[in-house]
C-alpha cells in the first residue's frame, strides 16, 4: 500500500494505453489521406468515393487515369450515395465524390465539405426488371398494382427509391412494395434470386444483371431520370490533391469517361 | 430365493452370481475396482449387462431380450452423496417416491412424515436441502429411499462421505431401519459389515472371492482382502502333510512349506490357506537355527507404528514387535529379516467356503 | 514481497475452505493485467460514450417516438418475443437431446446447431432464403400450399430464431452438463418415470440457465440485422425492425439513427443487467 509501486503502475498503464492507441492508429490504414508522404516521388494517391452504380465504368476510368497521369494511384470506394455522404461528413478522407443524385451532393455541399462546384456528368433512368423468364408475367408498371405481385424497390429516402416514386407518379400508378431496400444492389439481388416478381432499379442495373433479369419497357422513364454530379472535396483540396481531383473529374466528363459510362447504360446530361 | 442376479459385464470384467433371501442384508466388499458399484448399477438398471439375468420377486429386471427401466424396478439406490433435489423441501423430497408412484399428495406426505420420523429427521421437514449438514442430508436421503417402498434397497457407501463423528449415529439408525429389509450395501468399512449385514460377499476382480457371515470371514479369512480386515497374515497354497505348500501368488518362494495346524476337513493337495496373527511372529536379523518354527526370509518394506507396537511389513506378511525390539534389531526398509512363527500358531484350512 | 506471498497464500487457503464467507481476500494480479483490462473496457465503453455525446438529446423524444420509429420498435419487440418463445420451445428439447441422448452423429449435430453463432448473419440470411424463400427447398412447397413466408413478419421471426437459438441451446446444455445425471438417476430409482423426472427434477434444475438463456435469446433476436435484411426484406411495420430502421436512417437522418441506437443500447443494458444479476449469484439461483 505504498505510493511508489502504485505510481509506477499508473505510468505503465498509461504507456500500455498509448501503445494500444498507436496500434489502433496503425490499423486504421487511412486510404489516401496521409499516405502521400510515403508514396514517393511524384506518386500521388487519389481517393474517389462513388455511388455503387458507378462501380463498372469508374473502375475502368481509374485505370485509364492512372495510365494518363503516371505515378498516380486511384483508390475507389463504392457504396450507396447516402452512406458515402454520411462518411464524408464524418471526416472520411475522400478527394472526389460522385453521387447518384443531386440531393445527396447538396447535403455534402451545404455542410461545406466540397472543394469546388459539383458538375453533372451522367444520367440514369429508372427501369423495371423481372427475373429471367418473367414468372409473374409482368407486362408493365400497371401490373405492379396487383396484390399478388411481389415488388421490391428502394426506400424513398435513398436516391433510387425517390426516382422510382417519380416514375410511378409520372405513370399514375400506386406502388405497394413488399420490401423497401437501402440500395439498388439489394433490390437487384432479390429479383435475381427470384424472391421478388419485379424490382425497380436503374437502367444500368439491367446491364449488370446480365441474363438473370429481364427489363420490361416503361414509358415516361426519362421524366424520372436522375443526374449524377461529381465534385472535389474540401479535404482533398486542402491536402494538396485539388489538381489531381480536378484532372480526374475532367477525365470522367471527357470523351473517355463518356464512352465508358454510355457502355454501362448511363446517359449524357 | 427372492432376488437373484447372474450376470456378466465384459468391460469391467464382472462375472457374478448373487442371491438374497427375504429380509436379508448383504454387504458387498472388496478392493477398489473390484466391481462393487457396477453390481449396484446392474441391479438398479443404470448399466446394461452383456449377459445374464436378474429376477426380483418373480419379475425379471433384465434378461435375454428383456429390460425393465430403472423406475419400474422397485429398486432404490442410495449413494454416498445425498442428492436431495435442491428446489424441493425436505418433506417434498421424501414424498417424491410415493408421488412418482401415483400416490395422492396427502398420502405421500403422510408416508414422508412417517419415514422422516423413522430416520430421526422429522424436525427437518420444512427445511431446504441447501441448509442441511451432511449428516442431516443423508438421514433425509435414507428416509427418501425408504419412503419409495423399494422391494430391494441398494446402498453405495452410504456413510463414506460423512464426518467420523456423525457416521456412527447414522449407522445405528441404518441398523434399525435395515433390520429385516432386503438390501445390498457396498462398503469398505468393517463396522458396516458387522453391524448392518447378515452376510458379506467379497468381490475380487469382478468375481465372488468369498462369502459368509461377518464372523466367519473374520475368523477364517480366505482372501488377502478379508485377511487385511481381520488383521491376519494369510498364505495361500495347497495342503500337504503337516502344513501348507505356498502357491505362486503367496509372495513366498514357490514350494516353501509352512508348518501349521489343520483346522477342519482337509485333504492333501486341496487348495488351502494358512493364517496367523502378526503378534505370533518373531523377528530376527540372522537365521534362528535349530528352532522348531517356520522361518521365512523376507525383505522389510516398511515399519508402521501401531498402538503400542511397531508393525513390520514385508511383502504380504506383517509382524508385530515392540518399539524397543524394533530399535534393538535395527530394522529398516530394504533390510533383510527373518520372520519366525510356531507351527501351533498357524491355522491351515480350505481355501474355499465349505458347501 | 514475502508479506505479499503470505497474503496470497492466506487467500488461497481462504478461497479453498471459506467459499461461503462473505469476505474475499485480495488476490495478487499483476498490474499490467489491470492496464490491459482498462484498455479493453475503454474499447467497448468509449464508442458507446461517443455516440451518447453525439446524441441530439433535446430532439431525442420526438425522434424515438416518430411513427416510423414506433412501428419499428413495436415490430422488433413483437418479433423478438415470438422468436424467443420459439427458441425456448425448440431449444430446450434440443439441449436435452444434445446433453443426454446418445446416438451416432450427435457431435456433428451439436456442431451444426451452434453454427449460427460463428456464421456471419448475412450467410444465415442467404441459407434461410434458399430454404424458405419462394424458390427455396421448402419455400416452394409452402408457396403451393398458399403460405408465403418471403417478405412477411414470419420471415423476420424465422431469421431471429435462426440466429438466437444457439444461445439458448448453449446455455441450457451447459447447465445440464454441469448438473450431471446424478439427480435424474436418483429420481428414476425412486420410481419416477422419465416424464416425471423431466418435469420435477431436470427442468427445475434448469430454470436459472433457462431464464438467462431466454434473456440472451431475446437480446440476440432484438439485435438481429443481417439475416433479416437478406432474407426478410425491409418494409415499415412488416419486416423493418429497429436495427433495419437504424440502418435506413443512418443514410439520411443520422440524428434519428443515433437516437434509435441509444434506445437499443439502453434496452441492451437492461437485458445484460438482468442476465448478469441472475447468473452472478451461484448456488442461490436454484433454491429460490
Amino acid at each position: 500500500m505504498t505510493g511508489g509501486p502504485r505510481r509506477g503502475s499508473r505510468h505503465r498503464a498509461a504507456a500500455a494505453l498509448l501503445a494500444g492507441s498507436l496500434v489502433l492508429a496503425g490499423c486504421s490504414g487511412t486510404p489516401g489521406g496521409d499516405r502521400t508522404a510515403d508514396s514517393g516521388g511524384d506518386g500521388q494517391v487519389l481517393t474517389v468515393y462513388a455511388a455503387a452504380s458507378l462501380a463498372g465504368p469508374f473502375t475502368e476510368l481509374a485505370r485509364s487515369y492512372e495510365f494518363a497521369v503516371p505515378g498516380t494511384t486511384v483508390r475507389l470506394n463504392f457504396a450507396g450515395s447516402a452512406e458515402l455522404a454520411t462518411q464524408i461528413l464524418a471526416g472520411a478522407p475522400a478527394d472526389v465524390f460522385a453521387s447518384a443524385d443531386s440531393a445527396t451532393m447538396e447535403r455534402v455541399d451545404s455542410a461545406g465539405e466540397l472543394g469546388g462546384a459539383p458538375r453533372d456528368f451522367a444520367t440514369n433512368v429508372p427501369a423495371l426488371v423481372v427475373p429471367a423468364g418473367n414468372p409473374a408475367g409482368i407486362a408493365g408498371l400497371a401490373d405492379l398494382e396487383d396484390d399478388g405481385v411481389a415488388l421490391v424497390m428502394c426506400a424513398q429516402q435513398v436516391p433510387c427509391g425517390a426516382a422510382a416514386h417519380r416514375l410511378a407518379l409520372a405513370n399514375a400508378v400506386s406502388l405497394r412494395p413488399v420490401s423497401e431496400e437501402n440500395s439498388v444492389t439489394a433490390v437487384l439481388a432479390k429479383v435475381r434470386t427470384g424472391e421478388a416478381d419485379a424490382g425497380l432499379v436503374y437502367r444500368t442495373d439491367v446491364v449488370r444483371g446480365g441474363g438473370d433479369v429481364e427489363a420490361i419497357p416503361v414509358p415516361q422513364a426519362d421524366e424520372a431520370a436522375v443526374t449524377y454530379p461529381i465534385a472535389a472535396t474540401r479535404r482533398g483540396a486542402e491536402t494538396g490533391r485539388g489538381q489531381l481531383a480536378a484532372g480526374f473529374i475532367e477525365h470522367v466528363a471527357g470523351p473517355k469517361g463518356r464512352a465508358a459510362l454510355e457502355q454501362a447504360g448511363f446517359g449524357t446530361p | 430365493m427372492t432376488f437373484s442376479i447372474d450376470a456378466g459385464l465384459e468391460d469391467r470384467g464382472l462375472e457374478l452370481q448373487l442371491a438374497l433371501r427375504e429380509g436379508e442384508t448383504v454387504a458387498l466388499m472388496g478392493e477398489n475396482g473390484a466391481g462393487k458399484s457396477s453390481v449396484l448399477g446392474l441391479i438398479a438398471g443404470l448399466l446394461r449387462a452383456d449377459r445374464g439375468e436378474a429376477v426380483l420377486d418373480g419379475r425379471p429386471l433384465f434378461g435375454p431380450g428383456q429390460w425393465l427401466p430403472p423406475h419400474q424396478r422397485s429398486v432404490a439406490l442410495l449413494s454416498q452423496e445425498a442428492l436431495l433435489f435442491p428446489q424441493l423441501s425436505v418433506l417434498e423430497n421424501v414424498a417424491f417416491g410415493p408421488r412418482s408412484q401415483g400416490k395422492s399428495r396427502s398420502a405421500a406426505r403422510a408416508q414422508a412424515r412417517h419415514w422422516l420420523t423413522e430416520a430421526e429427521a422429522a424436525d427437518l421437514a420444512d427445511r431446504r436441502p441447501a441448509s442441511l449438514s451432511g449428516g442431516q442430508a443423508q438421514r433425509v436421503a435414507i428416509a427418501r429411499a425408504l419412503a419409495a417402498d423399494p422391494a430391494l434397497l441398494l446402498l453405495d457407501e452410504p456413510l463414506a462421505a460423512l464426518d467420523v463423528a456423525v457416521a456412527p449415529v447414522i449407522r445405528r439408525m441404518l441398523r434399525r431401519v435395515l433390520a429385516g429389509r432386503r438390501a445390498v450395501i457396498v462398503t469398505h468399512d468393517l463396522l458396516d459389515a458387522l453391524l448392518l449385514a447378515d452376510r458379506v460377499v467379497v468381490l475380487d476382480n469382478g468375481r465372488v472371492a468369498e462369502e459368509g457371515t461377518p464372523q466367519q470371514l473374520l475368523a477364517r479369512p480366505r482372501s488377502s482382502f478379508t485377511a487385511g480386515l481381520a488383521g491376519l497374515n494369510l498364505i495361500s497354497g495347497h495342503a500337504v502333510e503337516g502344513g501348507l505348500r505356498a502357491g505362486e501368488r503367496s509372495g513366498l518362494p514357490a514350494g516353501t512349506v509352512v508348518a501349521g495346524t489343520r483346522a477342519g476337513q482337509l485333504l492333501d493337495g486341496e487348495p488351502a490357506v494358512a493364517a496367523f496373527r502378526p503378534a505370533a511372529v518373531s523377528v530376527f536379523t540372522s537365521h534362528p537355527h535349530g528352532s522348531p518354527r517356520n522361518v521365512l526370509e523376507v525383505i522389510v518394506d516398511e515399519l508402521e507404528p501401531a498402538s503400542g507396537h511397531v508393525l513390520v511389513r514385508a511383502g504380504q506378511l506383517a509382524a508385530e514387535v515392540t518399539p524397543a525390539a524394533a530399535a534393538e534389531l535395527g530394522l529398516h526398509p530394504g533390510g533383510a529379516a527373518f520372520f519366525a512363527v510356531k507351527a501351533s500358531e498357524v491355522s491351515v484350512y480350505p481355501a474355499r467356503t465349505a458347501g | 514481497m514475502t508479506n505479499r506471498d503470505a497474503m496470497a497464500a492466506a487467500s488461497r487457503v481462504a478461497g479453498r475452505g471459506g467459499g461461503r464467507s462473505g469476505r474475499s481476500a485480495p488476490v495478487g494480479l499483476p498490474l499490467w493485467v489491470f492496464a490491459g483490462a482498462l484498455a479493453g473496457a475503454l474499447l467497448i465503453v468509449l464508442p458507446l460514450l461517443a455516440m451518447a455525446l453525439r446524441t441530439n438529446w433535446s430532439g431525442f423524444l420526438p425522434l424515438v417516438t416518430s411513427s416510423s420509429a414506433l412501428a419499428a420498435l413495436g415490430l422488433s419487440l413483437r418479433t423478438a418475443a415470438a422468436s424467443t418463445v420459439l427458441c425456448v420451445l425448440l431449444g430446450t428439447p434440443l439441449a436435452l437431446v444434445l446433453a443426454r441422448a446418445r446416438f451416432r452423429g450427435l457431435k456433428l449435430l451439436r456442431a451444426l446447431v451452434l453454427l449460427p453463432l460463428v456464421l456471419p448473419p448475412v450467410v444465415g440470411g442467404m441459407a434461410l432464403l434458399y430454404t424458405f424463400g419462394r424458390r427455396g427447398l421448402l419455400g416452394e412447397a409452402f408457396e403451393v400450399a398458399g403460405i408465403g413466408i418471403a417478405f412477411s413478419t414470419a420471415a423476420v421471426v424465422l431469421a431471429q430464431t435462426f440466429v438466437a437459438l444457439p444461445f439458448l441451446v448453449l446455455s441450457v446444455e451447459a447447465a445440464l452438463r454441469t448438473a450431471g445425471t446424478k439427480f435424474e438417476t436418483a429420481a428414476a430409482t425412486l420410481g419416477a418415470a422419465p416424464g416425471t423426472v423431466l418435469r420435477r427434477v431436470t427442468l427445475p434444475l434448469l430454470l436459472p440457465s433457462l431464464a438467462s438463456g431466454t434473456i440472451l435469446c431475446f437480446a440476440r433476436a432484438l439485435g438481429e440485422f443481417g439475416a433479416t435484411l437478406t432474407f426478410a426484406g425491409s418494409l415499415a411495420g412488416v419486416t423493418r425492425t429497429l436495427p433495419l430502421e437504424i440502418y435506413l436512417q443512418h443514410e439520411t437522418d443520422p440524428d434519428a439513427a443515433i437516437a434509435l441506437s441509444m434506445l437499443l443500447v439502453g434496452t441492451a443494458v437492461v437485458i445484460v443487467a438482468l442476465t448478469y444479476s441472475r447468473t452472478a449469484r451461484p448456488g442461490s439461483g436454484g433454491a429460490t
